[in-house]
């Protein structure tokens, strides 16, 4: 017997490809298992990635998120600031674009990320 | 006397009268002659009288009653009309007697009960036409006359001019008596008048008048308050019945007092009530967003931001002001004039609720159109917007955005992929079209681990990855168990087509073409862990369909070849149908209102059953509209649908080609 499918009409949400869950599947089949970790939330402003910033009205590429080049595992490297490049950008920072923008722009930051505290340097994509 | 109460004949009475006073007359000429001291014919007169009254046994009382009665106009048209000379003889005969002048008030009695007799009989129930004119004229032409007669004529023996004032004062007093019976009968059937609105609206506009002369509203409210406390109030009431009555109440009582101290006495014990039910906030929402709703009706030109209710200011300046009315509650004020919708959203404290389940409803909604057609929810949402203010129906917004955006992306993907070939698989290569969703804004839907084997699996990695191509930054996560699928199953001897499979049920038939025969156990395990009796409703719905057999001991078989359906032969219960899988505040509420819908769709059985026969097979379309030719019909499309669904699995229609035909 053939099954033969002539129009599937199915609903999806959609995350943000932060890489931080490189070791699942890249197409995530609606497991049982809770990606919603409440760890996925913007530093400045505690809303979740998927949300949009306080600012904005409407989520997506409206409201991007921008990332840190900075490796977080250097925290334990005795040499606070040197600079090494993430290999597989798992442990920067994230933030919305426009959170991160009225950070930066406020004097108290003076250009450093507000996790690390480390000179903030966006990530290319 | 003693003859009349044998006979009961009026005439006697009649003669009697008659022959007393003519004894009376005879006997006042010679009076004069044996007794000069007597004061003339007055102290005679008196004399005789009190001698009459003591001989008159109680019974003359009725007897009098009878025979007035005699001379008004009787409603009973068999009777003979009254006889105007007559009448004036009679009337002549007691006066002479002076027995008119001691039995006023049993005449004044009589005169009453016989006009609001009349009101009462005329006008019980007759709502569709003003009816206190009709009374006012009638007791003009008929009554007045015979006021003049019984009266003036007769009694005080006055001439025409001064007749007409004396008649006017009496008539005074009657009237009021009828329009106190008129108000009095419309009070008591205030219910249902309210029920018929708008096709009682001359009732009310007849009982507001009554209202005004006689002093009867804090009856109204008191009526009005008990029968709905005893006939709308209990649980056995429909939360759209009785919203709709409550709404019928507002607009009725406005007509009949357009301060509204009489609506807010009585809506207090519904808002009460109202707001203890729970499924009240999701009947008037469902209104709010009807096209045609009888609900809200004719207000609904003029759409206002939702007015505050909880903010009284008294304006001080305003020159016109007045003084609330005297008997409204404590708590009325009158400035407080509201739109209907604002009332009903009042019953609760805050609006929030209502934003809550709107959000809801809509999402359920949109995730159900399939055939990109948003344009009614569009415009719904602006009208509601309107209403509740930007800011609370800001989510509603980024709904509509995702349903546009993921439309528009939709299409981009498939023209990537016609324009890079397809590949391996054929034309119709991904015959998948997603809704993407921002998880955070759409109401909560109920997870599954449902994994789609085979070609729907590799469907979904082939669109995640497009996906991801077109939106850089973003993957995808599906949402397996929302959905429809349409199919085709090439079966060795026959194609079955189907539209509207649920995916799991989709998964399932996939399973089985790859192998023949599973248990139920092993489905749900393979699927990534669908509970067994998810499993089993999904396998049912194979098996109404023959495509599937059941071997007993939970195993199930795949049938190539259809087998013939056995008419006698054991059948699973009909199972709760298998809709989309939206979690809603209480999923308990779908199912018990089918099996309430299913009674009373068991008499249209009987209708449907000859429309088959006739006609053959059907489309539900068609059904639809000839059972709206009768009268009672009041279903929805899909209310009909899911009803001949029922039936199917009964064994009583069979669903093909898109059309419904009996089973022989």
């Amino acid at each position: 017997m053939k099954v033969v499918v002539k129009d599937w009409h199915s609903v999806a949400h959609w995350r943000w490809a932060t890489g931080k869950d490189k070791d699942k599947e890249v197409t995530a089949t609606g497991g049982a298992d809770d990606e919603e970790d409440e760890d996925d939330l913007c530093g400045i402003c505690r809303v979740p990635f998927e949300g949009c910033c306080p600012n904005c009205k409407v989520p997506g590429d409206d409201c991007p998120l921008s990332r840190s080049m900075w490796c977080s595992g250097l925290l334990a490297c005795a040499e606070r600031f040197t600079f090494v490049p993430p290999v597989h950008g798992k442990c920067t920072h994230i933030f919305h674009m426009h959170c991160l923008l009225k950070w930066i722009e406020s004097a108290a930051a003076k250009g450093l990320c507000p996790m690390d505290r480390r000179p903030w340097e966006t990530a290319d994509r | 006397m003693n003859e009349y109460e044998v006979a009961e004949d009026l005439e006697v009475v009649n003669r009697m009268l008659e022959r007393v006073g003519e004894w009376w007359d005879a006997w006042g000429t010679y009076v004069p002659l044996f007794n000069p001291y007597l004061e003339g014919s007055a102290g005679y007169r008196r004399t005789c009288s009190i001698h009459l009254n003591q001989t008159l046994p109680p019974s003359f009382a009725r007897a009098f009653r009878e025979l007035i009665l005699s001379t008004l106009p009787s409603s009973d048209p068999e009777a003979p009309p009254a006889d105007p000379a007559r009448s004036q003889v009679i009337f002549t005969n007691l006066a002479n007697i002076g027995l008119l002048s001691d039995h006023e008030h049993l005449m004044g009695t009589t005169l009453k009960e016989f006009t609001t007799n009349y009101v009462k009989e005329n006008c019980a129930r007759v709502w569709d036409r003003q009816v206190w004119n009709e009374m006012k004229d009638w007791f003009t032409s008929t009554i007045q006359p015979w006021i003049e007669v019984a009266y003036t004529r007769t009694w005080m023996k006055t001439d025409a001019a001064d007749s007409r004032a004396v008649v006017e004062t009496v008539s005074v007093r009657y009237l009021w008596h009828m329009c106190e019976a008129l108000a009095q009968l419309r009070i008591s059937e205030i219910f249902d008048i309210i029920v018929d609105y708008p096709d009682s609206t001359p009732a009310l506009n007849d009982l507001k008048e009554c209202l005004f002369q006689t002093g009867t509203r804090r009856d109204l409210v008191d009526t009005l308050r008990a029968s709905t406390k005893k006939r709308l109030l209990h649980p056995g009431a429909d939360t759209k019945d009785i919203l709709t009555q409550y709404v019928s109440t507002i607009r009725c009582l406005r007509v009949l007092d357009p301060l509204g101290s009489l609506l807010f006495s009585v809506a207090d014990p519904i808002r009460q009530y109202l707001r203890e039910r729970p499924d009240t906030i999701r009947t008037i929402v469902q209104h709010l967003i009807e096209p045609k709703s009888e609900l809200i009706g004719e207000d609904n030109e003029d759409i206002k931001p939702l007015q505050d209710t909880s903010v009284l200011t008294d304006d001080y300046g305003d020159f016109t002001w007045m003084p609330e009315p005297a008997d409204a509650d404590a708590a009325f004020r009158s400035t407080r004039q509201t739109d209907i919708i604002s009332t009903l959203v009042s019953i609760y404290d805050s609006k929030d609720i209502f934003v809550k389940e709107l959000q809801i409803l809509l999402g359920k909604r949109l995730l159900e159109i399939k055939d990109q057609n948003y344009d009614a929810e569009i415009r719904n949402l602006e009208i509601l917007k309107l209403r509740f203010g930007d800011v609370a129906l800001q989510v509603c917004d980024v709904m509509m955005k995702d349903i546009t955006d993921s439309r528009r992306s939709d299409t981009q993907i498939h023209n990537l992929r016609s324009a890079q070939g397809a590949g391996e698989v054929g034309p119709n290569s991904l015959p998948i079209h997603t809704t993407v969703i921002s998880r955070l804004f759409w109401p909560p839907v109920q997870r599954s681990s449902l994994v789609m084997p085979g070609q729907f699996r590799k469907m979904q990695e082939d669109y995640a990855k497009a996906f991801s191509v077109t939106k850089p930054d973003r993957k995808i996560r599906f949402m397996a168990n929302i959905g429809s699928v349409s199919l085709d199953l090439e079966l060795k001897d026959r194609t079955v087509s189907l539209t509207d499979v649920t995916p799991l049920q989709a998964a399932i038939i996939e399973l089985f073409s790859s192998k023949e025969v599973w248990a139920s156990d092993d489905i749900g395990k393979e699927l990534g862990g669908v509970d067994v009796p998810s499993v089993d409703k999904a396998l049912e719905y194979w098996m109404d369909h023959g495509v599937v057999k059941s071997l007993g001991n939970k195993q199930f078989q795949l049938l190539e070849v259809a087998e013939e359906r056995k008419q006698g032969g054991p059948r699973p219960e009909p199972a709760p149908l298998t809709l989309s899988l939206l979690v809603e505040e209480s999923p308990g509420n779908m199912v018990e209102a089918q099996d309430q819908e299913a009674e009373q769709m068991r008499v249209y059985w009987q209708f449907i059953q000859g429309m088959l026969t006739n006609f053959g097979t059907l489309p539900t379309d068609r059904i639809h509209n000839m059972l709206k030719f009768s009268q009672t019909y009041n279903k929805t499309r899909e209310q009909l649908a899911a009803f001949l669904e029922a039936l199917k699995r009964e064994g009583l229609v069979d669903f093909r080609d898109g059309t419904w035909r009996l089973v022989k």
